[in-house]
């Protein structure tokens, strides 16, 4: 079906759904809902023009008359209720191959707060709905459909067609990456915070291309990792409490999870394998196109064929719009780089300390690692080196990956200031010896002395002042300094910092103004949340336009979490993971396709921007115009409430309008 | 005299000789006593035995001297210092007569530094007394010398440099100084220069001590000391210059290593090692290379060497294999256990191991095979380890039920009944139950390394069933017609007075609130929670809940002794952290209230406000708070609006989630049991109740009206409506208003003729139904719109054109 009924068809199920539409809103339907298709099902039986649906509804429906306790009787409702629905929704599609098909399909939303798990109906997707993804040259950019089986159905395959425009041009089939959400158990705050918890829920969070990488037993609630040993492969379970994940701990120092990711061979399909399907349920798929610099404008269309047992089920429709622009590299309003790094990026070290020591190991999995990081926007992961022949090896292998080194943030300063006293002689002589041989180091493997030191980390007003002298050797040769902290690091350093994460929220704009004052530092939130959540949209957010929006230039959260893979494993913190290890490389998850698209949105607001200066700065009345009506539209954004699959699609529409005026 | 009298004399002589003989003898067994006492922290039997040789009538004034330093370094060693008590004693053993010299420097010595460990140090009366030392004439040279520098360190202290410099000069001057004494005094110099970073002028020094003493262990050492301060500043290059001079090989490898280069350090620290001399270096060079080989993870290139060097290094030293400790808890905590299973073995070879590592190099082993899918091996080991008289009962116990673990079937139940039995037949005396409990759970960390996920279920079962569990909070919020909404009416609210109304932040936060059923539970770290634990005049806390058509009210009584001192400022009140989620799985909130001031803090947000979840601002009006002081403490009073839920509207027995933890001035005390912040499991049910059909009408109405009031908003250009916006010519887009918009606005509006005073039941149901969730949501069934709109373009052949 053609998209231009899709806007009516959502409203129409809303309308369907009668009361249940303001419930729908909810991630999980409502007791009142329950009851209201309860009463409804016979009828939507009677009416049901698709055979499967209806004699799965009927199943759903007798298991409920024999289930007894209250438990089972609200799963067993809620499915009858989900198939319902889509009953419903068949209604308007009469003349679809779907009517009758043995499962449906809704392109949903990719970014989302919308928990999807099995249970809960896609309320934002669009039933047979083509699945279309708009995107800029050099952009990668995800779309996603949610697949309800009418029956069990143990191995349905996907097959993506050749995209073409209408002239004929083919956009190349192996950049178009098609992976399964898989749903697992997360500790108790999984979706909303960084927080840990002992409790488990289930919680959308991977992108596999094999869904049986991890097995998820509902029974237990329990999470276990596919290994494939040569001897056969076996499955680890890789959610124990806390309290026995713990594989040595003897010398007050723990070793947080029995599961080794780095060192076991534990690594995803490299093509989408076969899934299953369960009767009634749903399950979420991630297409995500790779754009490339050279590919040519226009709109691409084919499908994803779906194939149970051989034969045909169903096609999903496909369109791709490769926008007639190349998308910048993201800048702060002051026209300077807006620098996006983590905390805690992948080092040579710390894969080591995971991997059993294997050094060359190690950089397999850290140049993987980078590739993956340079895909998502992370163009300045972090560094934590001291001088020397590893930290070499690790910019050689930046470069390789194609991340920029110049910037470099992050590695490590003498800690000094120790006690009350000001800093003495020999301590401005160590940070003196110390500035010098960074100094050399830089020179010799970069040609440059653009890195961001780290001095120290959360200290108190007092330490800075008393450090300032200290900086001063680094500044003269061209170093930059960071601490991270709070707001009373600003009374101290303001003049002298050139990089501080702040401990706040991405909405304080206040904190970002202070600094912007003085204007030469770098500023990003930091804690207000760390990394954590699962929810793409919320992670989209924080460390996209709205701290953009808030007057923030670079993204600097903490942290970059290799794993663990144990979500229970930590006591205060929940793993402040975006995607998770392997020996291969990085597992990809939702809040780090969120990520990507966060930097994505400052990338289109950069895009945007220019060209609203330069059509400012043209002189001519209707250019100026357009340019201070896209100035107007920034500055009347809500960084915190805006639905940013809004806002991209303005900024995308801006920016075609103001091309069309040059 | 007869000689029955000189028989007689014979005992009174033997106890004259024994006086005579044996004086020194007797004080100085007390001075032996004392001072074992002290090194064991007894210090209390210390002082005691040291009081006894100044009573003892064979002390003479050296070891009364020494008694007193006894008593005094006994006062050192507490906790806080006892610094008079110190000083009271060297002041006494000063005043003995006819105290030696040499004893008389050391008490002066002692009692000075005595001085520079007050806080801050009283630099000026240490200094004073290292003066009197200098001044003394019984001083010998090295006294002097050794005196100069502590003076130096006080000048250092004071932040004298010049005065620190100049001791050490004065040093240096000291007339007819023999040759080592010289020596001695230059090293201390160079140290100085070395301490402020003055290489250069440490080196100069280092020159000086080779021109004062030419022999060619004086040559080692200043040139070894050359070479570390070119290290120092970083210049590597100059240290293995001259280490490689003067053939320092472990000094050169250690140069290597700090530069970065291990490959280089290691190369050194082989040469020496496979030197065919008898090369005494031999022990250190392989501790040193198994160091580098543990900084650098390098297992293979550790095992090659070991092999090769260790047995010879083991028949002069069979304890030498415990050298690799080190290494072996690297490869456990890299998890290589290939290598470590290679390395356990030689380790246990090492005769004289202490009892932990003992065991630990057999858990290692252990740990290792079963990682290794050898459990058949590792039960073996953790059995005859579990037999071994060497091990403590309750690692005995730890691998006992390691090996029951290890060869466990894996049938449903069996393993946990084997594993209680083992703890039951533990008796009471033999461990405590924090150490049965933590036998068990390490047991089950051995079996989920080994892959054995059942045995580790079953075993964390058991150990979980060793701790009474609290019982889960629960609060029935009541419907009221009109709840009390401020702190006033709270404290005036018949609610109040109804004792079944009243829950309390009595579970201490931080403990998981369990307690072992043994009788040991205090020694397990976790507190016991009974009713009253915090019943106490600064951190009881009442809770109270109730809801009306208007939202959520709630009310904390904090009671505070100190409310004055609170209001003033001179004291803190404390906080509140809680959190409520509208059930399982959804959302929360979480509210920060400080006290007194009660200031309601914005900030963290499980999610941003969107279609489907609305975040709880102040400037909203959908959370409030304040707090008032009463003569017993401080009323708080906080408030959710239904606003922020009205699709999630609950029924009678929906269960909402909440928790309350109030920071007090000592601990922090919650109400359902949190463990820690955001703890959700821990979370208490609120179980809504008193709702009925008119109940559930009264809120829905009050909401139609909020929500068609939020509606209103979208059409004006005060409140940046999106309605206003898009008809906007210039900067909206008429067109998609026209086709997109505006007939949802239409049947919106249309609704909106319903909204009355005294609307019907009917309508108030048709209308919240219908047209409460896009006249609440409308700016974002516009921007869905909008993105339809746009997405149709962008994707019609031929209509992607602005």
């Amino acid at each position: 079906m053609r998209k231009s009924s899709l806007g009516r068809l959502k409203l129409a199920l809303c309308l369907l759904a009668g009361m249940g539409c303001s419930m729908a809103m909810a991630q999980e339907i409502s007791s009142e809902d329950l009851q209201n298709y309860g009463k409804k099902v016979p009828e939507i039986l009677k009416s049901a023009q698709n055979s499967f649906a209806a004699k799965q509804l009927k199943a759903v429906q007798d298991k409920l008359a024999a289930a007894k306790d209250a438990e089972t009787r609200r799963e067993l409702s809620i499915s009858a209720a989900n198939t319902a629905r889509s009953i419903e929704a068949l209604a308007a599609l009469k003349d679809s191959p779907l009517a009758n098909a043995p499962l449906v399909f809704y392109s949903v939303p990719a970014m989302s707060e919308i928990m999807r798990r099995p249970e809960v109906f896609p309320v934002d997707g669009s039933l047979g709905g083509e699945l279309r993804i708009a995107a800029a040259k050099d952009e990668f950019e995800p779309a996603s459909f949610v697949v309800q089986s009418f029956e069990d159905m143990p191995k349905l395959e996907f097959k993506i067609s050749a995209l073409k425009t209408s002239d004929g041009t083919s956009f190349p089939a192996e950049n178009l990456d098609l992976k399964v959400v898989k749903v697992w158990y997360q500790n108790g705050n999984g979706w909303f915070s960084y927080f840990s918890d002992p409790g488990l829920e289930l919680v959308p969070e991977l992108l596999l291309k094999d869904e049986n990488l991890i097995k998820v037993d509902n029974v237990e609630k329990a999470n276990y990792a596919r290994i494939d040993y040569q001897a056969g492969s076996k499955y680890r379970w890789i959610s124990p409490p806390r309290l026995i994940d713990s594989r040595y701990d003897e010398h007050g120092w723990r070793k947080f999870e029995t599961f080794r990711p780095l060192a076991e061979p534990f690594a995803d399909a490299a093509t989408l394998q076969p899934v299953t399907l369960k009767a009634g349920e749903f399950k979420q798929f991630w297409l995500t196109a790779n754009v490339p610099k050279n590919a040519k404008d226009g709109l691409y269309r084919g499908k994803i064929e779906l194939n149970s047992s051989g034969k045909k089920i169903a096609d999903i429709p496909l369109a791709l719009r490769v926008l007639p622009f190349e998308l910048p590299q993201a800048k702060a309003a002051d026209g300077r780089e807006f620098l996006v790094t983590l905390y805690s990026c992948p080092s040579i070290f710390g894969l080591m300390d995971g991997n059993g020591g294997d050094r060359a190991l190690a950089e397999k999995q850290l140049l993987s690692m980078m590739k993956d990081m340079r895909q998502h926007n992370l163009l300045h992961p972090m560094m934590n080196y001291q001088r020397g022949e590893m930290l070499k090896r690790h910019l050689e292998l930046m470069k390789e990956a194609g991340l920029p080194t110049r910037p470099i943030i992050g590695n490590t300063m003498p800690f000094l200031g120790h006690g009350g006293a000001p800093l003495g002689a020999k301590e401005l002589s160590i940070a003196q010896k110390d500035s010098e041989a960074w100094q050399k180091f830089l020179m010799d493997t970069l040609g440059h002395t653009d890195d961001f030191l780290g001095s120290g980390d959360e200290p108190p007003a007092s330490w800075v002042a008393k450090m300032r002298p200290s900086w001063k050797f680094y500044h003269e040769r061209g170093l930059k300094i960071f601490t991270a902290g709070h707001e009373a690091m600003f009374v101290k350093g303001g003049y002298v910092y050139d990089m501080h994460p702040v401990a706040g929220y991405p909405e304080e704009e206040e904190k970002a103004k202070t600094w912007n004052t003085v204007g030469h530092a770098r500023i990003g939130f930091y804690a207000g949340q760390h990394n954590g959540s699962e929810n793409p949209a919320f992670v989209r957010k924080q460390h996209g336009l709205l701290s953009y929006l808030s007057g923030f230039n670079m993204v600097c959260n903490y942290e970059f979490a290799l794993g663990p893979w144990n979500d229970r494993a930590y006591d205060l913190y929940k793993p402040m993971v975006l995607a998770y290890p392997t020996s291969t490389g990085l597992v990809d998850t939702i809040e780090w396709e969120g990520f990507r698209e966060a930097i994505d949105d400052i990338r289109y607001a950069t895009k945007l921007k220019d060209l609203a200066n330069e059509a400012i700065a043209s002189g001519k009345l209707e250019r100026v115009y357009a340019g201070r009506k896209v100035l107007q539209w920034f500055a009347l954004l809500d960084g915190q409430s805006v639905d940013l699959n809004f806002a991209r699609g303005e900024m995308i529409n801006k920016i075609m309008q103001l091309n069309g005026l040059r | 005299m007869s000689t029955k009298s000189k028989i007689l004399l014979i005992p009174a002589a033997l106890a004259l000789l024994n006086i005579g003989l044996f004086a020194q003898d007797k004080a100085a067994d007390l001075i032996k006593s004392a001072q074992n006492e002290l090194r064991t922290q007894k210090l209390e039997a210390a002082r005691e035995t040291f009081s006894k040789v100044l009573s003892a009538a064979d002390a003479n004034a050296s070891s009364k001297a020494e008694a007193h330093i006894g008593i005094a370094t006994s006062f050192l060693q507490t906790k806080p210092l006892q610094l008079a008590e110190a000083i009271a004693e060297y002041q006494k053993a000063l005043a003995i007569p006819e105290l030696p010299p040499s004893s008389k420097i050391r008490v002066l010595s002692l009692y000075a530094n005595a001085y520079e460990r007050f806080t801050p140090p009283k630099w000026d009366d240490a200094a004073a007394l290292y003066e009197q030392i200098l001044s003394e004439q019984a001083a010998s040279n090295n006294d002097k010398i050794n005196t100069l520098q502590k003076l130096s360190k006080v000048r250092i202290g004071k932040a004298d440099l010049k005065g620190a410099q100049e001791c050490l000069n004065r040093a240096i001057a000291i007339p007819e100084l023999k040759v080592p004494e010289k020596v001695n005094a230059l090293v201390n110099l160079a140290s100085f220069f070395s301490s402020q970073a003055d290489y250069k002028a440490a080196r100069e020094t280092y020159q000086k001590m080779l021109e004062t003493d030419g022999s060619e262990q004086n040559k080692i050492r200043a040139n070894k000391m050359i070479a570390e301060s070119w290290a120092s500043e970083n210049n590597f290059e100059k240290a293995i210059e001259i280490a490689k001079q003067n053939g320092y090989g472990i000094e050169l490898a250690s140069f290597y290593q700090a530069q970065g280069d291990t490959k280089a350090a290691e190369t050194e620290f082989l040469k020496i090692l496979g030197d065919q001399q008898d090369n005494k270096l031999k022990p250190e060079a392989f501790n040193r290379l198994v160091s580098l080989y543990n900084t650098t993870s390098n297992f293979s290139d550790a095992k090659r060497n070991i092999e090769a060097f260790l047995p010879k290094l083991s028949e002069a030293d069979p304890n030498r294999p415990a050298a690799t400790l080190p290494l072996l808890r690297n490869a456990m905590e890299k998890g290589n256990y290939e290598f470590a299973v290679w390395l356990s073995e030689i380790i246990m070879k090492a005769p004289k191991l202490a009892d932990k590592d003992y065991m630990l190099v057999r858990l290692y082993k252990i740990n290792s095979l079963g990682a290794l899918g050898k459990t058949d091996e590792a039960a073996q080991l953790a059995e005859k380890t579990a037999a071994d008289e060497k091990i403590s009962v309750a690692n005995k116990l730890r691998f006992k039920l390691t090996a029951v673990a290890l060869s466990s079937s894996g049938k449903p139940g069996e393993l946990k009944n084997t594993a209680a039995k083992l703890v039951a037949a533990i008796k009471p005396d033999e461990i405590k139950s924090k150490e049965k409990a933590e036998a068990v759970l390490n047991a089950a960390k051995t079996a989920l390394m080994a892959g054995k996920d059942s045995a580790a279920r079953e075993l964390y079962e058991l150990h979980e069933s060793l701790f009474v569990k609290e019982t889960p909070a629960s609060y029935t919020c009541e419907f009221t017609d009109k709840a009390p909404a401020d702190v006033t009416a709270w404290l005036t609210s018949p609610l109040l007075k109804d004792p079944k109304k009243q829950a309390k932040l009595n579970r201490k936060y931080g403990s998981n609130l369990a307690f072992l059923l043994e009788t040991d539970a205090s020694t397990t770290g976790r507190g016991v929670s009974a009713p009253g634990a915090a019943d106490n005049a600064d951190i009881t806390t009442d809770l109270y809940m109730a809801c009306d058509s208007d939202g959520l009210h709630f009310f904390f009584m904090a009671y505070d002794s100190k409310v004055a001192d609170v209001k003033t400022g001179l004291l803190g009140g404390g906080a509140y952290e809680g959190y409520l989620a509208p059930g399982k799985g959804q959302a929360y909130y979480t509210f920060l209230i400080d006290l007194p001031a009660g200031g309601l803090t914005d900030g963290f947000s499980t999610m941003y406000t969107n279609h489907y979840f609305r975040q709880a601002l102040k400037k909203d009006d959908t959370v409030k708070s304040m707090t008032l002081p009463t003569e017993k403490g401080f009323g708080t009073y906080l408030f959710y609006s239904w606003e922020l839920f009205y699709d999630k509207l609950p029924q009678n027995g929906t269960k909402w989630q909440f928790e309350n933890i109030r920071w007090t001035r000592s601990d922090g005390y919650s109400w359902a049991g949190s463990e820690s912040v955001h703890n959700r499991s821990s979370w208490g049910d609120l179980i809504f109740g008193g709702l009925n059909e008119k109940s559930l009408r009264e809120i829905k109405r009050k909401l139609i009206y909020k929500a068609f009031a939020k509606y209103k908003m979208e059409k004006s250009a005060k409140t940046k409506g999106s309605i206003d916006l898009w008809q906007d010519e210039e900067l909206g887009d008429p067109q998609f208003y026209k086709s997109a918009l505006a007939p949802l606005v239409a049947k919106l509006d249309e609704f909106g003729k319903k909204v009355t005073k005294d609307m019907s039941d009917a309508d108030v149901a048709l209308l919240f139904e219908q047209a409460v969730p896009d006249w609440m949501e409308f700016r974002y069934r516009a921007a869905e719109l909008r993105t339809d709109y746009l997405n149709n373009k962008l994707f019609t052949d031929g209509q992607a054109k602005p």
